[in-house]
This record gives C-alpha cells, sequence and structure tokens, in this order.
C-alpha cells in the first residue's frame, strides 16, 4: 500500500462526498419522478464517496502510486494572502492602496533585494489599472477613499 | 445563388461600408477583443454599459457595434488560455487543454495565429450561413426540448472522462465534484437555498469565473513561483511565430469539422457554444492518428474548438434575429437595443428592415475580417509579454485577476471565494488533476439537474420521456457507446506505440 | 434630577442636544438642497446586467444624467434574488447619491420568500414609481382556448395538466400565474425556467402552453403572431392592445398583476431632494425620444408623485403575500 496521489485523492472525494451527502439528505429528497432540492445533490455526493473509495482501493492494489509533493507550500500562501488584501483594502481604501497591497505582498519575498523594482510595478500597475478600468471602462470603483461607503 | 440574394448583398454591403458604419465596427471589434482578453469582464457588461451610447445612433450602426463587441469577445477569450492558462469565457476552457502547453513549448505564437486564423475561417463560413439559411436553422433551435438537453448535456459529461490524459478515477471525481459545486445556490424548482452556509454570495451559485480564476490562474501562479525560486529563469524559447506547413495541414481539416459542429450547435440557445467547443475537441482526439498528443500541445486540439467557438458565437445570432429568442443576455440587450428603436425582432426583420439584416451580415464578415488584422499583429506583442521574466508579471496578472472577478458583482465575496478555489487548484495540481472538468462540472450540472427535473415536470414523471424523443434517444445511444470506442481506440493506440517501441 | 431613562444625561441637555441636531440638520438640508448633486449618482439595479428592467434604468440613467448635469450610472449589484442589491441601498447614506432600481421582486416577493436585513415599506423612501407593464397571458398558437373563459373552463376539466412557463421561482411571471390559479381556482402546473427567453422558447414549440409575463419581453411575439394573447393582467386595457380584454373584466374580477420600474432612496434622504429627483423623473418622461424609447419597450409611462408610489407598493405587497401564502398551501 503506497499513500500516493490516488489514495490522498480517493481519501478528499471519499471525504467531501460524505460530507456533502449530509448536507443534502437535510433538504426534502422527494423520489426519482418527482425530485426535491435534495435528490441530485445527494445522488453526486454518494458517487463521489464511491469514486473516493475506488481511488483508495485502487491505491492498496497499485504498487506504485505517484507520491503527492505538497512542499514548497508558501507560494500557495503568499498568493491568497495577496488576494485577500485586495479584497479587503479595495472596500476599505481603494483601488490604489489594494494594488499596491497587492503588488507588496505577492512579491514579499523580494521587498529587501529588489524595493525599487516592486515600487515601479507597484505604480505602472496602480496607474495602468485606473485608467484602464476607472476612466476607460468606467467601472464603479474608488481611486482612493476612506472607510467603507 | 439567386439574383435576390446578390441584390441583399450588395446593399448590405452598402450599409455596412459607410464611413460611420465602418468605424463603429472597428470600435466594436477592436472593444470586444480587450474586454475579451481580460478576465471576469464580459462582452454582456460592455454591452449593457454602451447601451445608452446607442440610442443616439441609428439602429443598424448600433446593431453593428455591439455585435462587434460581442464576437470579437469570443475572438479574444482564448488569447489567456493559450498564455497563461486561464480561460477568459467558458468557452475556452478546452483551448486551455493543448494551447497552454504549445505556450509552454514555446509555441505560443503558433497558437494565438492558429486561432486568428480558424476564427477568421469560422467567421467568413458562418457569415454565408446566416446570410442563406437563417429561417430554417432557426426552427432547429426549437427542436431541443428539456429531454433533449437533458441527454445532450449527460453526453458531454461522459465524454470529459475522455478529454482525460491522467488518471481515470480521479478525472472523475474531479467532473462530480464540479458538478456538486453546482448545486450550490437557489434550487430553480422550489426555490430553496442549497449550501449557502448562510452567505448571500452563495446565493446564486458558484460564479464561473471566480471559480476559472481560482483554478487556473492563482494555482498556476502558484506553481509558476514556486519553480522559479526551484530553479530560475527558466522561460520557453520562442521557436516560431508562423505556424509550419505541418501545422496548417493538421489545423484545416479541425477547422472545417469545428466549424460545421459550431455552426449546428450555436443555433441552441444557452448551452450551444460551451458544448460545441468540447465536441470538436473530442472529435479531433477520437479521429486523430495518434490521440496521445492530445494534452501535450496538438495545434488541432486548439483549431478545432476555436473555429467551433467562434462558429457557434455567429449562428447564436439566427435565433435571436428570427425568433426574438435571444440566446443569453448579451443577446438581450442587443434585442432591447432595437426594441428601443421601435424594430420589433422576429422573421420580419428580413423583409421589414433589409437594410439592418444585410448590413449587419455584412458587417460580421468585415468585423471578422478586422479581427484577424487586428489579432495577428497582437500575436507578436503577446508573445513579447511573455518574454518579461514571470517575477514582473505575476503581480499584473493577479491584479486583472482581482479586478475581473471584482467586477462580475461590485463585490469582494467574489474574489476570497477565488481565492479558496486557488487553493483547491494548487491542491488538484499536487494531486495530478485537471482542474477543466471541474469547470465544466460547475457550468453543466446545473443545467442538467433543472433540464432533467422539467423533463420530467412536463411528462408528469415518466422517465421513458427520455427514450421516446428521437433525438434524445440518439443522444443516449451515443452515450452508452462511447466509453467502448474510446476503449477501444486508446488500447490501438497503445499497441502501435508498443510496436513502434519493440 | 429626573433621568432620561435611555441615557444617561439629564433630560434637559438631552432635549438641547435634540434641538442642536436639528438645527443640524436643517443646515446639512439646506446645503444638501442646494449643491446636490455634486458627484455621481449610483443607480444600484439589483440584478445582472441585460434584462428588460435592466434596459430601462439605463434608459432612465441616461435621462437624470441630462437633466441633473451629474454623471449618473447603473450599477449592477446581483445576489440572493435582488436582496444583495436593495440591502446595500437600504444601508447606504441617505444623501441621495445612491438609489434603488425597485421591481415587483425585490419590494414584494422578497420579503416574503428572503430573510431580510432590511424592511422595504420602512428603510427604503419611494420616489416615484416610473414605469408600470401589465402581466400579458399569451399562449401557444395552437392551444385551443382563445378567451379567459374558456380558458377556465379547459383547466377545470384538466387539473394539473395546462403548464405556465415562468422566469423562476418567485419571479414575475411565476407570482403572476399562481395568482390566476388562486383567484380563477383552477390547478395549472408551474414549470419554471431560467429566464423568460428559455420560457418563451418552450412556450413557442408548445411544450408550456401558458405564460404570465410582462409587456415588454413578448410584445414583439404578439405582434408577429408568434403566440397568441389571450388577456391582460392590469386593472384596465393596455394602450399597447386595447382590443385585448382585461382578465379582471373576463370573469376573474380581483386579478391585477402589474411589473413595474421605480426608484427608491435609503429612508432618511432629505425631502428636498426627493422632490428634486422625482421632478427630475417627470421631466425626464415627459421628453418625447424618451418616452418614445420607454413605450418602444411596451411599458407605460407612470412618474408618480412618493406617497402614490407608497400606496401602490402597500397593495402590492399585501395582495402578493394572500397569492404566495395560497401558492404555499397547493405544494404542501
Amino acid at each position: 500500500m503506497t499513500t500516493g496521489r490516488l489514495f490522498w485523492g480517493g481519501l478528499v472525494f471519499f471525504g467531501v462526498g460524505s460530507a456533502w451527502a449530509v448536507l443534502a439528505a437535510s433538504y426534502p429528497i422527494g423520489t426519482a419522478s418527482k425530485m426535491g432540492p435534495g435528490y441530485f445533490p445527494l445522488v453526486l455526493a454518494v458517487l463521489l464517496a464511491v469514486i473516493g473509495l475506488i481511488a483508495i482501493t485502487q491505491a492498496a492494489l497499485t504498487p506504485s502510486d505517484a507520491p503527492v509533493q505538497m512542499r514548497p507550500f508558501w507560494p500557495c500562501v503568499v498568493v491568497s494572502a495577496a488576494v485577500v488584501a485586495f479584497g479587503l483594502l479595495l472596500d476599505t481604501a481603494g483601488l490604489v492602496p489594494a494594488v499596491l497591497g497587492l503588488v507588496v505582498i505577492s512579491g514579499g519575498q523580494r521587498l529587501r533585494s529588489r524595493p525599487l523594482e516592486l515600487l515601479i510595478i507597484a505604480t505602472i500597475l496602480a496607474t495602468g489599472a485606473t485608467l484602464l478600468f476607472i476612466r476607460g471602462l468606467q467601472l464603479p470603483l474608488a481611486v482612493f477613499q476612506f472607510g467603507e461607503q | 445563388m439567386s439574383m435576390e440574394l446578390l441584390q441583399h448583398l450588395s446593399l448590405g454591403i452598402q450599409v455596412a461600408l459607410t464611413p460611420e458604419n465602418f468605424l463603429f465596427c472597428l470600435l466594436g471589434a477592436t472593444l470586444g477583443t480587450v474586454v475579451g482578453v481580460l478576465p471576469g469582464l464580459g462582452p454582456t457588461t460592455t454591452i449593457a454599459m454602451l447601451l445608452p451610447l446607442t440610442f443616439k445612433i441609428p439602429a443598424t450602426s448600433a446593431l453593428i457595434m455591439l455585435s462587434g463587441i460581442y464576437y470579437g469577445a469570443h475572438h479574444a477569450g482564448s488569447t489567456t488560455s493559450i498564455m497563461l492558462n486561464m480561460p477568459g469565457e467558458p468557452t475556452s476552457i478546452v483551448i486551455c487543454l493543448d494551447g497552454y502547453p504549445m505556450a509552454r513549448q514555446g509555441r505560443a505564437g503558433v497558437a494565438l495565429c492558429i486561432a486568428a486564423l480558424v476564427s477568421f475561417f469560422a467567421g467568413c463560413v458562418c457569415t454565408v450561413a446566416i446570410a442563406l439559411f437563417s429561417p430554417p436553422l432557426a426552427r432547429v433551435a426549437l427542436l431541443f426540448g428539456p429531454p433533449e438537453y437533458t441527454t445532450m448535456i449527460l453526453m458531454a459529461l461522459v465524454t470529459i472522462v475522455v478529454l482525460s490524459s491522467t488518471s481515470l478515477v480521479l478525472t472523475l471525481g474531479t467532473a462530480v465534484l464540479g458538478l456538486l459545486l453546482g448545486t450550490v445556490g437557489t434550487d430553480l424548482n422550489t426555490g430553496i437555498i442549497r449550501f449557502s452556509f448562510g452567505s448571500n454570495g452563495l446565493v446564486d451559485g458558484v460564479s464561473f469565473v471566480s471559480l476559472a480564476v481560482g483554478v487556473f490562474a492563482f494555482a498556476e501562479v502558484m506553481a509558476h513561483i514556486a519553480a522559479e525560486t526551484h530553479r530560475p529563469a527558466e522561460r520557453p524559447k520562442i521557436s516560431s511565430l508562423i505556424p509550419t506547413r505541418q501545422d496548417l495541414a493538421r489545423s484545416w481539416g479541425a477547422a472545417l469539422r469545428g466549424t460545421a459542429i459550431g455552426g449546428v450547435l450555436g443555433l441552441m440557445p444557452g448551452t450551444g457554444p460551451l458544448i460545441s467547443s468540447f465536441a470538436s475537441y473530442v472529435v479531433e482526439k477520437q479521429i486523430a492518428k495518434d490521440p496521445t498528443r492530445f494534452g501535450n500541445g496538438a495545434v488541432e486540439g486548439v483549431a478545432g474548438p476555436e473555429a467551433a467557438n467562434n462558429a457557434a458565437a455567429l449562428t447564436h445570432f439566427i435565433p435571436m434575429l428570427t425568433l426574438g429568442i435571444p440566446a443569453g443576455s448579451a443577446m438581450a440587450l442587443m434585442l432591447g437595443a432595437l426594441i428601443i428603436q421601435g424594430i420589433t425582432p422576429g422573421p420580419q426583420v428580413m423583409t421589414e428592415h433589409p437594410d439592418l439584416f444585410w448590413g449587419l451580415v455584412v458587417s460580421m464578415w468585415l468585423g471578422n475580417t478586422m479581427l484577424l488584422v487586428l489579432n495577428l499583429p497582437l500575436v507578436g506583442v503577446w508573445v513579447r509579454l511573455l518574454a518579461i521574466p514571470y517575477r514582473l508579471l505575476y503581480p499584473g496578472i493577479l491584479m486583472f485577476c482581482c479586478i475581473g472577478v471584482y467586477s462580475l458583482n461590485n463585490s469582494t465575496f467574489d474574489v476570497f471565494l477565488a481565492t479558496g478555489f486557488g487553493v483547491l487548484g494548487f491542491g488538484l495540481k499536487k494531486l495530478g488533476c485537471a482542474p477543466a472538468p471541474l469547470l465544466l462540472g460547475l457550468i453543466l450540472g446545473p443545467l442538467l439537474e433543472e433540464n432533467f427535473r422539467r423533463a420530467l415536470l412536463l411528462s408528469r414523471g415518466e422517465l421513458t420521456v427520455f427514450i421516446q424523443h428521437p433525438i434524445s434517444l440518439g443522444f443516449l445511444i451515443v452515450t452508452a457507446l462511447l466509453p467502448f470506442v474510446f476503449l477501444f481506440t486508446s488500447r490501438q493506440a497503445l499497441a502501435r506505440r508498443s510496436h513502434q517501441a519493440g | 434630577m429626573t433621568r432620561c431613562p435611555l441615557t444617561r444625561y439629564p433630560r434637559r441637555s438631552v432635549i438641547a442636544m435634540g434641538a442642536g441636531l436639528i438645527t443640524l440638520a436643517r443646515a446639512t438640508r439646506a446645503v444638501a438642497q442646494s449643491s446636490w448633486p455634486t458627484r455621481t449618482i449610483r443607480l444600484v439595479a439589483p440584478f445582472a446586467a441585460g434584462g428588460g428592467t435592466d434596459i430601462l434604468a439605463r434608459v432612465l440613467s441616461q435621462q437624470l444624467h441630462e437633466i441633473l448635469h451629474q454623471a449618473c450610472i447603473v450599477v449592477n449589484i446581483d445576489g440572493a434574488g435582488g436582496t444583495v442589491g436593495a440591502t446595500e441601498v437600504a444601508t447606504a447614506a441617505p444623501d441621495g447619491y445612491t438609489l434603488l432600481v425597485g421591481t415587483p421582486g425585490t419590494i414584494e416577493v422578497n420579503p416574503l420568500t428572503h430573510s431580510l436585513r432590511y424592511d422595504p415599506q420602512k428603510d427604503l423612501a419611494p420616489i416615484s414609481l416610473v414605469t408600470e407593464s401589465a402581466a400579458v397571458l399569451v399562449a401557444n398558437r395552437d392551444f385551443p382556448p382563445n378567451t379567459v373563459q374558456e380558458l377556465i373552463a379547459y383547466a377545470r376539466q384538466r387539473p394539473g395538466e395546462v403548464n405556465f412557463g415562468s422566469a423562476g421561482p418567485g419571479s414575475f411571471s411565476h407570482i403572476s400565474g399562481e395568482m390566476f390559479d388562486y383567484l380563477a381556482h383552477v390547478n395549472m402546473t408551474h414549470v419554471p425556467y431560467r429566464g423568460t427567453s428559455a420560457a418563451l422558447a418552450d412556450l413557442l414549440a408548445g411544450r408550456v402552453q401558458l405564460l404570465f409575463e410582462n409587456m415588454p419581453p413578448v410584445m414583439g411575439d404578439i405582434q408577429n403572431g408568434a403566440v397568441k394573447a389571450i388577456a391582460i393582467g392590469s386593472a384596465t386595457r393596455s394602450s399597447f392592445f386595447p382590443k385585448l380584454s382585461t382578465i379582471a373584466e373576463s370573469g376573474v374580477p380581483d386579478y391585477e398583476s402589474t411589473s413595474f420600474m421605480g426608484l427608491l432612496a435609503p429612508a432618511k434622504t432629505p425631502r428636498p431632494i426627493i422632490d428634486r429627483l422625482q421632478q427630475a423623473i417627470v421631466d425626464g418622461l415627459h421628453d418625447p425620444e424618451t418616452a418614445t424609447r420607454l413605450h418602444a419597450l411596451g411599458v407605460e409611462l407612470n412618474g408618480s408623485t412618493p406617497e402614490q408610489f407608497a400606496a401602490f407598493i402597500a397593495r402590492g405587497i399585501a395582495l402578493t403575500a394572500k397569492v404566495v401564502e395560497a401558492a404555499h398551501m397547493r405544494q404542501s
């Protein structure tokens, strides 16, 4: 038994499928000819759980399941943090601070080695976005704002 | 070719070639290209914003410009798929499958050129189809009811598994996960809100753009940054911008078949263009001598679906022009622009407003030519963009994605949702699962459920309705046969390869 | 010293403070009156771009822009059947720069079907009912009944067999159909679609026999003869098809279903701003070009006062509540 892609994938599908089935069962199910809102999701969720079990069985029978290499994990954290910061800043401070936040956080590891480069990217993007999206395409965004509108 | 048609066409040429209509066509096509390239921002939003401006211009000019935005955006939607593995529109998901591998091999220029050329080809063919066959073709749209849609979508879903070049079980799981994501939101039959976890942002379901940006764009950026620090600055060498003779030979047939598939499926309101692009992909993979090239940068995998997508975008106009049924919200807006000017859509448009109808048809051909002229030089610009070091490029990619996602509903909720899907995409990548089945599941899931339930509602619960309708029965038979056909061909390919090896 | 129960301040200072606040409010109101509008006015459309009401809102915004000499843009805030956009306006600053494009869905239906964080009658100030469009009962060309009486007789003989399509649960077309079921004592099957166009396609193909929809999306098809108009759902006959009898005069006396597009503001918006907006709407509707455009879309122009609009809303909410309750009882 190897714990590789098939095993972990199967486990995730089984977990999500089971949880979704429990949630789906809380809605009216109905019958095949007169389905309630829970019917279709329940069938799919059970199907997903079964697929997960099949994958786990396959993994158990396969001698060489390709291993899962989660590392390096930090790009996932950096990109997520940058995008979340963009969202939060857009709501509270406006487009320009949001773009600055996005660039600085997503390029965080270069803040010391190449601060000027980051600053230039941020300036170009902030100017470009303001011109294209606010001036050009008239999206309802504030360039700067203080607090939530 | 009758005399009458030539008269009509010469009228159309006169209308489309007036200086102002020419300019409106150019403006529409250019705007369409801009919004088509930007993720999230679609033709619908753009047309909606420009609608008040069209009140002051003649109806024909307005329609010429608005339709230019529409097909221009379809034209350009594949650009980001090829360059960044990021589908700008649902119809260009399939282009990612081989377009992006081509770019990784340094053949982005070739892929973009082929895309532009086959789009132009499909555009020309379908313009002629609209001119010749609009009224009879319109009836095809009405042949498709809930049972037909149900079985067609089922067939599409079964073929998804075939698209995969990785593990069958994991692909199936990813597709079902996509279908489950599609069940989030308000149930169409009862109005009950499902799986929203109390969040208003989920009441209307998971938006396609959030998921696409998350699992494609964000996950791609994550993978790229990781790779850069691992072994820095390995950029694909750009071999050539111009397709080789072999590329063209391979694309030619694919474009023809794609145009035919897209032209017919485009007549179905709503689902047509999406299904056509990957129906074409499946056909190409199926008839290829070596199906294993697909997913690794096969040029037919770009040419076929791109032709299908653009053909469908044009024939999508037929139900609107002849039946007055808009095939989507962008079409509904164009219809609104006509109605505001006092033109009633319907079969009589061709006879009562021949200048409008034929002017539009000619302008479509003109617009497609402009798009070719516009896009071919742009290929060089795009490819040069790819030569910029990735560390300078990705903050821009992230920003365009974020603003695009935000602009969907003017809400940051979708931005946060996309972040979550980015993490999901990162995980899927580590498991070796392709994200395309997830997206197709998300889009097709609700359509499958609602058409299935609607079919049963109309048949009062009789499941036999799916075999009583001939078209639906046909789809079911094909669906049942598909796994065997694919099993057979993949065995053959395997045998051939081992034969070659041995 | 007596203390005001609600605060820890002496009563007299509370009164003084109150007086001060009123003066302040008057002052700001005067300022608002003289200088409003100084920046972009946002018309929040609580639905996705591209629908019939969206087009109406854009015609209106264009007109307000010209009359008020200030940018006026439509912002689509879609979500949760319109509750997201409506909540946004209900909780926005009452300064006349954030307004709601109100429709039957957001004002009349949602309070019954969604748990709202606002009360449409308390947290929103009506400005004017801009346009109205009555429900039209249209049928497939080959559907035997031609009048409301024939339809009622036909449907009573075949309980559950006649289908009426709709643009989705809780949509105007759904409520209008359920209202007919409830008031005419018939039992027809509701078949929901995602949007009017899909329902219309199946009506043309004969898969559903009936559709109760407001005028704009079906007007062209009636004129072409692609569908058959049976009756109109307003209290009086429509100016578009004066020969078409009303459902009310054909044996279902209480039937009245009219879709509308109106403008509303956050509740505490100063009256002068509301009056100014209402006047701008009336002026806009008098503009011949705008009137032609709106008329072409199949809506009747109204331009009511805020009070008339409030009364209209109150009536609509009461009737819709009865219909929704009846529909729920029928389902369970």
